[in-house]
C-alpha cells in the first residue's frame, strides 16, 4: 500500500497536468507556435528521438563536466574559508562578486574569450553552480557544536582530524541541500551557454527551433530538458540518501508513521 | 398630428446648430493612436518613418503614430500574431513563415523588396563564392540558419562541410571580429554596414560581402504588415498609415533629403551619434533596393505576385512550408496609393 500511495500520487498529478495541457490546448484551438498539444509533443519526441537524444547528451556533457568542477573546486574553497579567517575576508568578495554578475551577461564575453567549444559552456555551468555548494558547505562546515569540537579538541584531537572526522560528516546534510541546488542551475547554465553561441546542444535546438517557429520540436527540447534536470536532482537525492541515511531528514522521508 | 411647441423648435434648432458644430470641427477630434513596431533599434530603412513622423504626414492624416523599436523580426511577428500592436515593420521572409505556421498576418506595404542577403568575411581571407566556404566557420543568429542552410543547399555545398556556429545578435558581430569565426550571415543593409564604416575610420579590417542575389537567392525584405484582424476592422487608418509612409519613402528615396532624414532618426529613436554614418550608409544601400525588376514602374510600396512567389520558392525549398502559400494569403497592394 505505502509503495502505491509514494509512486502513484506524483504518477496522477502528471496525469492530470497533461489532460488538463491537452483540454487547454483544444478548448482555446491554441495553434502550435504557442502552445502544442502534448500527444503533438510525444509524437514529434518519437520522431526525433536521435537528434533530441544526440543534442541531449552533448548539453549533459557540459553539465556534468561543469558540475564535477564546481564540487571539486568548491568544497576545498569552502574548506578552506573554514579554517581560516584570512581566507574567507579574501575569497568572500570575489565568490559573492561572482553571483552579482548575471550569467547571461558575461556569457558573451566567455564566448569571444573561449570560442564556441565546450569550454564556455562548462565555465558557465561552474560559474551559476559552484557558489550554492560553496555556500552550504561552509554554513554545514560552521554549525558543527562547538562542545563536541572542544571535546575531540581535549582528547588530542589535531585540526586535521576534527575537520575530517567531526566537522565533515556533520556538514554533509547541508552540502547535499547545496549540490542539489546546484545540479538545476547547472542544466540552466549550460543552456544559457549554448544559448551565446553553440552548433548542437539541447540550447542550440531550442534556439533554432524557435528561430523556425517549430513549436512542438521547442517543447520536445524543453521536456528532455526538464526530464534531465529531474533526473540529476533524483541522482543527487539517492546519493544523499545513501551517504546520510542517520540524517533527520531522509530518516523524515522513510517514516511514513511521521507524515500524517 | 404632432404639434412643436416653440420651445422643442428651438432647442431641435440649437441641437442641429451643434451637430453641424462638431462635423466642422471635425479634424481637431483626438488622432486616432497607432502603435507601430520595428524590427530593430535604428536601421537605415527605418528613416522614412521617422520622417512621416517629424513632418507631420502622419498627423495630417489624423494619426498618432507611436513608433517602437524592436529586438529581431522574429519578436516583432510574434507581437502581431498576439495582437499587441497595431502595425508591425518585419522581414517579410519572417512574416510568411509565421503564416505558414498558422498565424493571421498579412504585408500591406512592401519597403525593401530584394533581402539582400549575404555571407560577410575579412577581405584578406575573402569568401567570394559558395564553394570558398568548405571547411570555414559561420557565425549565424538563430533565425538566420535556415537561410545559411537555404544558400548552402542551392549551390550543393554539403552541409557537414560548413560549421554554422549559432549565436545570439549581440554576440555574432564580435565573434567574428574577434576572429572566432571565419565569416557570418546577415542581410546587407543592417549591423554588417557598421563594420564597413568602422573599416573607413581604421579601426578594423575591410570585409567582403558575397551577395547571395549574385548566386540567384532574392528573397522579400522588410515592410510593413498586419494582423488580419486590423486589416477587416480599420482598413481605413491603414490606407491613412500607408499612405503617409510612402510619401516618406519618396521624400527620403531623393538623396538630397538623406542627410535630414538622418538627422530626424538619430533624434526621435535617441540612437547613440557613433552610429550616424553607419545609419546612413544603411539607408544608402536600401535605396537600390526599394524596388525589383517586377516592381520598377510602380509607386514605392506596391510588391509583385512574382517576387512573393520566390520568396514562397524559397520557403518550400527550407523546409518551412510543405507547400506553397497562396500569395494572396501573404499580402495586399490594396493600401497602397496608386499614383
Amino acid at each position: 500500500m505505502r509503495p502505491a500511495v509514494r509512486y502513484v500520487i506524483p504518477l496522477l498529478a502528471v496525469v492530470v497536468a497533461v489532460a488538463l495541457w491537452a483540454a487547454l490546448v483544444r478548448t482555446f484551438a491554441i495553434p502550435d507556435y504557442l502552445l502544442p498539444a502534448p500527444q503533438v509533443v510525444a509524437a514529434r519526441i518519437a520522431k526525433d528521438w536521435l537528434v533530441l537524444w544526440k543534442n541531449g547528451v552533448y548539453t549533459l556533457l557540459s553539465v556534468l563536466t561543469g558540475f564535477a568542477a564546481s564540487i571539486a573546486i568548491g568544497v576545498p574553497i569552502a574548506f578552506a574559508i573554514v579554517l581560516s579567517r584570512g581566507m574567507e575576508r579574501i575569497t568572500m568578495p570575489f565568490l559573492v562578486m561572482s553571483q552579482t554578475i548575471p550569467k547571461v551577461a558575461i556569457a558573451p564575453i566567455l564566448v569571444v574569450w573561449l570560442g564556441f567549444g565546450i569550454l564556455p559552456k562548462i565555465a558557465i555551468v561552474f560559474l551559476i553552480s559552484f557558489f550554492p555548494i560553496v555556500v552550504s558547505t561552509v554554513v554545514g562546515l560552521k554549525s558543527v557544536e562547538t562542545d563536541m569540537i572542544d571535546l575531540v579538541r581535549a582528547m588530542g584531537g589535531s585540526t586535521a582530524k576534527i575537520m575530517l572526522r567531526v566537522r565533515a560528516p556533520s556538514a554533509l546534510p547541508q552540502m547535499f541541500a547545496g549540490l542539489k541546488i546546484a545540479v538545476c542551475l547547472a542544466v540552466v547554465g549550460a543552456i544559457v551557454g549554448e544559448f551565446v553561441g553553440s552548433d548542437r546542444g539541447l540550447g542550440y535546438l531550442l534556439l533554432t527551433s524557435t528561430g523556425t517557429l517549430d513549436g512542438p520540436l521547442i517543447w520536445a527540447a524543453l521536456i528532455v530538458l526538464i526530464a534531465m534536470g529531474m533526473t540529476l536532482f533524483a541522482i543527487v537525492s539517492f546519493i544523499e540518501r545513501l551517504a546520510i541515511p542517520w540524517h533527520v531528514s531522509v530518516r523524515l522521508d522513510d517514516a511514513a508513521a511521521y507524515q500524517s | 398630428m404632432i404639434t412643436l411647441s416653440r420651445r422643442a423648435l428651438l432647442a431641435s434648432a440649437a441641437g442641429l446648430g451643434a451637430g453641424l458644430g462638431t462635423l466642422a470641427a471635425r479634424p481637431a477630434r483626438a488622432a486616432d493612436a497607432v502603435s507601430f513596431r520595428l524590427d530593430w533599434t535604428l536601421s537605415g530603412y527605418h528613416l522614412p518613418y521617422y520622417w512621416a513622423k517629424q513632418k507631420g504626414y502622419y498627423a495630417a492624416e489624423n494619426l498618432d503614430v507611436q513608433i517602437k523599436e524592436g529586438a529581431g523580426s522574429g519578436k516583432t511577428v510574434a507581437l502581431l500574431a498576439g495582437n499587441q500592436e497595431d502595425i508591425g515593420l518585419a522581414d517579410f521572409m519572417f512574416m510568411a513563415q509565421g503564416v505558414a505556421k498558422g498565424m493571421k498576418l498579412k504585408a500591406i506595404m512592401g519597403e525593401v523588396q530584394n533581402g539582400a542577403w549575404a555571407i560577410i568575411s575579412h577581405a584578406d581571407a575573402a569568401i567570394k563564392k559558395p564553394e570558398d566556404l568548405i571547411g570555414k566557420s559561420v557565425a549565424t543568429t538563430a533565425d538566420h540558419k535556415a537561410m545559411l542552410d537555404l544558400f548552402l543547399a542551392i549551390n550543393k555545398i554539403p552541409a557537414d562541410k560548413v560549421t554554422a556556429q549559432v549565436t545570439s545578435p549581440a554576440t555574432r558581430n564580435t565573434v567574428f571580429v574577434n576572429g572566432k569565426v571565419d565569416s557570418f550571415i546577415s542581410v546587407v543593409i543592417g549591423s554588417p554596414l557598421d563594420l564597413v564604416v568602422r573599416a573607413r575610420q581604421g579601426k578594423d579590417k575591410p570585409v567582403y560581402f558575397m551577395q547571395f542575389a549574385d548566386f540567384g537567392i532574392t528573397p522579400m525584405g522588410q515592410g510593413v504588415f498586419v494582423n488580419s484582424q486590423t486589416l477587416a476592422e480599420k482598413p481605413d487608418m491603414l490606407r491613412r498609415f500607408v499612405r503617409a509612409s510612402a510619401h516618406a519613402v519618396n521624400d527620403v528615396a531623393r538623396p538630397a533629403a538623406v542627410d535630414e532624414a538622418v538627422d530626424i532618426a538619430m533624434k526621435l529613436s535617441g540612437a547613440r551619434d557613433e552610429r550616424r554614418d553607419s545609419v546612413k550608409l544603411q539607408w544608402e544601400e536600401t535605396i537600390p533596393r526599394l524596388r525589383t525588376a517586377n516592381t520598377q514602374g510602380h509607386p514605392y510600396g506596391w510588391m509583385s505576385d512574382k517576387d512573393w512567389a520566390i520568396a514562397d520558392d524559397i520557403l518550400v525549398k527550407t523546409g518551412q512550408v510543405d507547400k506553397p502559400i497562396p500569395v494572396e494569403n501573404l499580402y495586399t497592394n490594396e493600401f497602397v496609393p496608386t499614383s
